[in-house]
């Protein structure tokens, strides 16, 4: 493709008003999702102690949300007090969620979807697009019409909760599942993807305060017919994930006005993930880090070669490494690259730096035949 | 093969004292995995509290280990105390361990094997056999493995041989205690990813130093695998744990001492066979428990349900309820009921449902709702 083709191809898009899927909603703001280290994963129980170690810059309350089904305001706090914190864990494919709000009226009396929910949308990969079918479109956006060839129920179970996942969450589920999984993979809402707990002490109809404690997995494809053809999302550090939630909320007084407290400015990201949030994976505060710690990880690049990639994964700031890898010699590069002449045994990486020294060993990991 | 060469399969296979691959070690006992419900699993966090719930009937005590080496006594509880709980919780391929030991001296000096360790083998399936590679020529012997297995094949490589068998279908981790620079266990074995989240996370809590005396507390996860790839996850098969289910899993207590370099000197095994290290046939019975009663309501409705086929729109419900149930109550959302305890119903239209199952019995009546979970097109 020649220059001139791609700005003509670029025009072309502009002119449709396509946005790309990258361009997720609320350009001004980034949310931040809590990394909690692995020894202060929360325990799902409805007790938010576990929470207290987030800062409260990742705390996002109600001044955040607009009502975008009526007035575009925001819910008086004095009448509904929310507050919403969300982790993740290195290595764990999961997000962990509390969700803490004060009401003056909560509705959970039906056994079937009214009520007041706790909606979250969350797109792992960013890739936005459509998560229900039919397609909802917001006015004035171009979106093909559905194609008359294709049975509806059909592209629902290709399209609903795919490649994006929507949890209609009960606060709380009275005699009945904690959530109504919006798509076609309900297993999602199951262990070991998802794990729920909530606190209440009241009636349906009666004021109080909910703590709802989960992780859900996000997938970033899901087949309908269970875990064998799904793809959880990979989480890592600084990604960007798609993710908004809103409170769908019956109203603080028994028959009052029906709200739908939105994160997004687009009432359609319910079912549209170009219309989600960004938030962002974040490091670990650094108070909960040490001064200085080793780490390290390593790959086999050529196993006929018993060529082996070493990666400084270390901590704090460090001046200077030490590589021993069990066969006799060492480095004092970062990453070093070494070729085993025979099998390897303990590896061991020594950094020292301003804040002091530390070491790390790993007994018969690296193996090489 | 007909009636005749199946005897005198068995019969040489008995003459040969091979033992049946689900013969697992110490009949006389089945340990039990405590099951945790889903809103008490425990943090992993160094902190015991979390296993206050677990009935001492759970724990096992150094009066279960004997020093199979020398002088097959179990440990004195003066000079080594230990208790082990082992817990599971029902929809995750996980079991979580808490080990607590009170010892006269820590050995942990060292940045290779030398260590005090606690050495846990893990079969999810029950599988048996042996899980080491034929490098380890003590246990690779006619008395051991049977003659055939024992001769060695110069065509595989003992390096092959490792990446094929060790770890691969049970598995044996050497965790240190402590792991003081160096991460927590040794998996011993060619998937070495396996002591890596999500598969594994640990967290252990002492205030000694090398040498002291004092107790240690150390809280783990593992994931077993039917299959574990050396390569990585991507061609590896989780146990699957269910309610009910024998897991082999055997453990022992590698004590060294600081005047003797060297070789551990104390080996507490729970197993009464010493290469259990190596052959997953010697393990003990342990049971995933279900719930303690003190967990579930005095009746509680759940249920399943399958598409039996999609066709002809024909669902399978499964009751899943708990405690004491005399009548049920299906409402399938689309207009009809059944009384049935497990009923099949055929759908006429495509939609999603909410349906309700309600139930009764002498401690009264509880209802389930599943909102758009059944789905039919």
């Amino acid at each position: 493709m020649t220059l001139p083709r791609i700005s003509l191809a670029v025009l072309a898009l502009l002119a449709c008003g396509v946005r790309p899927a990258a361009a997720l909603d609320r350009p001004e703001i980034t949310f931040k999702v809590f990394q909690f280290p692995a020894d202060k994963i929360p325990r799902i129980d409805g007790d938010p102690s576990d929470w207290d170690i987030v800062p409260d810059s990742y705390a996002i309350d109600g001044s955040q949300l607009r009502d975008d089904g009526g007035q575009h305001d925001s819910p008086d706090p004095k009448t509904f007090d929310l507050k919403v914190k969300v982790g993740w864990v290195k290595g764990l494919n999961q997000l962990f969620f509390l969700y803490q709000a004060t009401k003056g009226h909560w509705d959970f009396s039906s056994p079937a979807l009214p009520g007041d929910i706790f909606e979250l949308v969350v797109d792992g990969d960013a890739s936005g697009g459509n998560l229900i079918y039919p397609p909802r479109a917001e006015p004035g956006s171009p979106r093909s019409p559905p194609d008359s060839r294709i049975d509806p129920n059909e592209a629902h179970w290709a399209v609903a909760g795919v490649q994006a996942q929507n949890y209609h969450i009960f606060t709380p589920a009275a005699d009945k599942d904690w959530c109504m999984f919006f798509g076609a993979p309900t297993w999602v809402k199951e262990l070991p993807y998802a794990n729920a707990a909530t606190r209440y002490a009241f009636h349906s109809g009666e004021a109080g305060k909910l703590v709802l404690e989960f992780w859900i997995t996000p997938f970033d494809y899901a087949g309908p017919e269970g875990p064998q053809r799904s793809v959880p999302s990979v989480l890592t550090e600084n990604k960007i994930i798609g993710l908004s939630f809103a409170i769908i909320d019956f109203g603080d007084t028994p028959g009052g006005r029906h709200h739908f407290w939105n994160l997004s400015r687009h009432h359609t990201m319910f079912g549209d993930a170009s219309y989600l949030c960004a938030f962002r994976l974040m490091p670990i505060v650094p108070g909960l880090l040490p001064a200085i710690q080793a780490q390290w990880s390593w790959k086999v690049v050529d196993m006929d070669h018993r060529l082996v990639a070493f990666k400084d994964l270390s901590v704090g700031q460090v001046t200077s490494w030490h590589w021993d890898f069990g066969d006799g010699t060492s480095s004092t590069e970062q990453n070093p690259i070494h070729q085993f002449k025979r099998a390897g045994g303990t590896v061991i990486l020594d950094v020292s730096g301003p804040a002091g020294t530390s070491r790390r060993s790993k007994v018969g990991d690296v193996q090489v035949k | 093969m007909n009636l005749s060469r199946i005897c005198l399969a068995t019969l040489a296979a008995a003459a040969l004292s091979i033992r049946p691959a689900s013969a697992l070690d110490r009949p006389e006992v089945t340990f039990k995995v405590f099951q945790f419900p889903a809103n008490q699993i425990p943090r992993v966090d160094g902190d015991p509290s979390d296993w206050a719930i677990v009935p001492d009937s759970y724990a096992v005590d150094g009066s279960q280990l004997i020093d199979d080496e020398s002088p097959h006594v179990p440990p004195d509880p003066k000079v080594c105390d230990v208790r082990v709980k082992v817990g599971w919780v029902k929809g995750l391929n996980r079991l979580y361990f808490l080990y607590e030991a009170t010892k006269g001296s820590w050995d942990f000096s060292s940045t290779g094997l030398r260590n005090d360790t606690f050495e846990i083998v893990v079969d999810g399936d029950a599988s048996g056999g042996p899980l080491i590679d034929k490098a380890h020529k003590e246990f690779w012997i006619p008395e051991h493995v049977g003659v055939s297995a024992a001769v060695p094949d110069d065509r595989i490589s003992n390096d092959e041989a490792n990446w094929a068998i060790h770890g691969v279908q049970a598995q044996n981790y050497h965790i240190f205690t402590p792991a003081k620079d160096k991460d927590w266990c040794m998996a011993w074995g060619s998937p070495t990813w396996i002591k890596d989240l999500p598969y594994a996370n640990a967290a252990t809590r002492y205030d000694f130093k090398d040498g002291q005396p004092g107790k240690l507390t150390l809280e783990f996860w593992i994931t077993p695998f039917d299959y574990a790839g050396p390569e990585g996850p991507q061609r590896a098969v989780e146990s699957v744990l269910r309610e009910n289910k024998i897991i082999g899993l055997s453990w022992a207590i590698m004590e060294y001492d600081k005047t003797r370099p060297g070789a551990h000197t104390h080996f507490w095994n729970l197993s009464r066979h010493h290469m259990m290290y190596g052959d997953a046939s010697e393990l003990c019975a342990f049971r995933l428990m279900p719930l303690e009663p003190q967990f579930l309501p005095a009746i509680g409705a759940q249920y399943s349900w399958k598409v039996v086929d999609m066709d002809r729109r024909l669902v399978a419900f499964k009751d899943l309820s708990v405690g004491q149930v005399t009548s049920w109550h299906w409402d399938f959302g689309d207009g009809t009921t059944s009384a049935e305890q497990n009923p099949v119903h055929q759908y006429k239209k495509p939609g999603s449902l909410v349906v309700v199952l309600t139930v009764e019995g002498p401690a009264g009546s509880a209802h389930h709702s599943k909102v758009w979970d059944v789905q039919l097109r």
